[in-house]
């Protein structure tokens, strides 16, 4: 195929063919004889279209990362190629070698589905365009901030066994109390001094290690326009939960989503490693372009069918809604234990509209912490940070 | 950043070429040049915003009457006149060089022989055609490589395409 410049060099020896035979004057045919040469030339030129294999490393990555991809390209010509990642462009005589390394500054999935692929020959006449499809995609997680041991806990606990000191006595490794010894008993209880002194058998009890349920509640719903704000809280929103969903999961509890954005998602309460990995895959799509419109009554209508009650409910929202202290209320009604955690942009700027801001929201949180516990998060400091210091 | 410097510099190949056309006009024609140049640089600015492609050929087909006015004014031309007008059509195909291939990066060595060897090479043909009077005259001359010209490209028309 050839390109519009050969057409266009053709087009121009025409026409200034036909002004020379107009105006009876040799002049213009001379202008146009060297557009000839440059399109016989050119021709004449070895031209082979490229052709292009990409590699990368890993499919999985965590944001902040370096991603290299290599391209090799092979041909002879001028070549552009074009994927999801960005544009090389070049020279390439038989085979040539490319390395980009990207900085994957934000969550989500690169799907390396097309590459158009663009070879011109040496002068610039022929074309060929192809597109290649691939296969494969990478996967950018959000940024987990490993924290060893937070103060927030489910503060009821199920009866199988996990992380947290519940107040029933049982299996554990925390010294409770002292009691007589009833048959049954484990011979490795019975605390041998205590028994000397009172002068019957007496067995050390313990604390019982174990597990609760926990919901994250992940609202990023967007109200306004305002693409770089709601992107900023939409990513520290998701490296929250993404924080959150490992801590809980690692220290055996049964974790349960909800997500509020465009749509509703959740994934019900499950253990481990497989949580952290649904919750993750979640977290990778997910998105606030669109303005929602969706109540948060969905969430309080999921969180109250499909989580049991006693659940610990972590709420990362930036309370944009009204709605929300009204749902709080009826979770809490409904034995539910709520933890807000809530983003916030807001400046120290000293403008009024910032000072309304700020009192509104202060107003707003006041009311919030007569029935929750609510953490204030300027998103300048990390979340771990913020819920150490958390009593 | 690349792309900005090589585009800088191909407008000031276009700068060069209007300059040197416009100091051989000749009087009578300098009006004209004027146009011509005014409504090239009118395409150019709609190029600049605009970064249609069409308009990009639209203002070289105005650049390439800017050289062929003060030439045709001419009564007589020799082989020197030719060779200049030659010379001072490098500069827009520098300038062509320079932005159509701006989006590989940088053009290589053989493009610039590619064009610029056109020139003697058209330079040698005319000196045949008028001076030697080979085939008897211009338009015979130019009729015949337009042909051959038409034939190649309708031979060599999608047989990249055909081999892929």
């Amino acid at each position: 195929m050839h390109t519009r410049l050969f057409h266009a060099f053709l087009l121009y020896s025409v026409i200034l063919l036909f002004l020379g035979l107009l105006l009876q004057s040799p002049v213009p045919i001379f202008a146009a004889i060297p557009l000839l040469w440059i399109m016989v030339i050119a021709h004449l030129f070895r031209f082979e279209p490229v052709s292009v294999k990409r590699t990368h490393e890993n499919r999985r990555y965590v944001e902040g990362d370096k991603l290299t991809v290599r391209y090799e390209v092979k041909g002879h010509g001028y070549f552009e190629v074009k994927d999801e990642l960005g544009s090389i462009s070049g020279f390439a005589e038989n085979s040539r070698k490319f390395k980009r390394k990207i900085n994957l500054d934000e969550f989500g999935v690169i799907k390396l589905e097309n590459l158009e692929i663009i070879s011109e020959d040496i002068g610039g006449m022929q074309v060929v365009k192809r597109t290649v499809r691939g296969k494969g995609e990478i996967k950018i997680y959000p940024k987990i901030e490993y924290v060893r041991k937070f103060v927030i806990k489910p503060k009821r606990t199920r009866s199988l066994l996990g992380d947290y000191h519940s107040r029933r006595k049982g299996l554990g490794m925390e010294f409770s109390d002292i009691r007589e010894y009833n048959p049954g008993d484990s011979m490795r209880w019975i605390n041998w001094k205590a028994t000397a002194r009172r002068n019957k058998m007496m067995v050390n009890e313990y604390e019982s290690e174990r597990s609760g349920d926990a919901v994250i509640l992940l609202d990023v719903r967007r109200f306004y326009k305002g693409s770089e704000e709601y992107g900023k809280i939409l990513r520290h929103s998701v490296r929250a939960a993404a924080t959150l969903v490992t801590y809980l999961s690692r220290t055996k509890n049964r974790v349960g989503f909800v997500l509020l954005g465009e749509t509703v998602d959740w994934i019900y309460p499950t253990y481990g490693k497989r949580a952290l990995y649904l919750v993750l895959e979640k977290l990778l799509h997910t998105k606030s372009r669109k303005l929602s419109h969706i109540p948060f009554e969905y969430a309080k209508f999921i969180v109250s069918r499909f989580f049991p009650p006693n659940s610990f409910v972590i709420l990362i929202s930036p309370l944009l809604s009204w709605d929300i202290d009204d749902a709080i209320v009826e979770l809490m009604a409904k034995n539910y234990d709520i933890l807000v955690i809530s983003p916030s942009l807001i400046t120290e700027d000293s403008d009024f509209a910032t000072a309304i801001l700020k009192a509104e929201r202060y107003v707003r949180l006041r009311r919030l912490r007569l029935y929750a516990t609510v953490v204030d998060w300027n998103v300048k400091y990390p979340l771990t940070k913020v819920l150490m210091v958390m009593r | 950043m690349k792309i900005m410097k090589n585009r800088s510099l191909a407008y000031v190949y276009l700068a060069i070429y209007y300059i040197l056309s416009l100091a051989i006009t000749p009087p009578n024609v300098f009006f004209l040049s004027v146009i011509l140049i005014s409504v090239s640089l009118g395409f150019v600015a709609l190029y600049w915003y605009i970064k249609d492609e069409l308009l990009f050929y639209a203002y070289i087909l105005f650049s390439l009457f800017v050289v062929i006015v003060p030439f045709s004014a001419m009564r007589n031309i020799d082989a020197m006149d030719l060779a200049v007008m030659y010379t001072f059509m490098a500069p827009l195909l520098l300038h062509i060089i320079a932005i159509h291939f701006s989006r590989y990066g940088k053009a290589t060595k053989n493009t610039y022989l590619v064009y610029l060897s056109s020139l003697p090479l058209s330079l040698v043909l005319a000196y045949m055609v008028i001076y030697l009077n080979v085939a008897g005259n211009a338009y015979v001359i130019a009729a015949l490589i337009f042909g051959v010209v038409i034939i190649y490209y309708l031979l060599l028309k999608d047989s990249v395409f055909k081999s892929e």
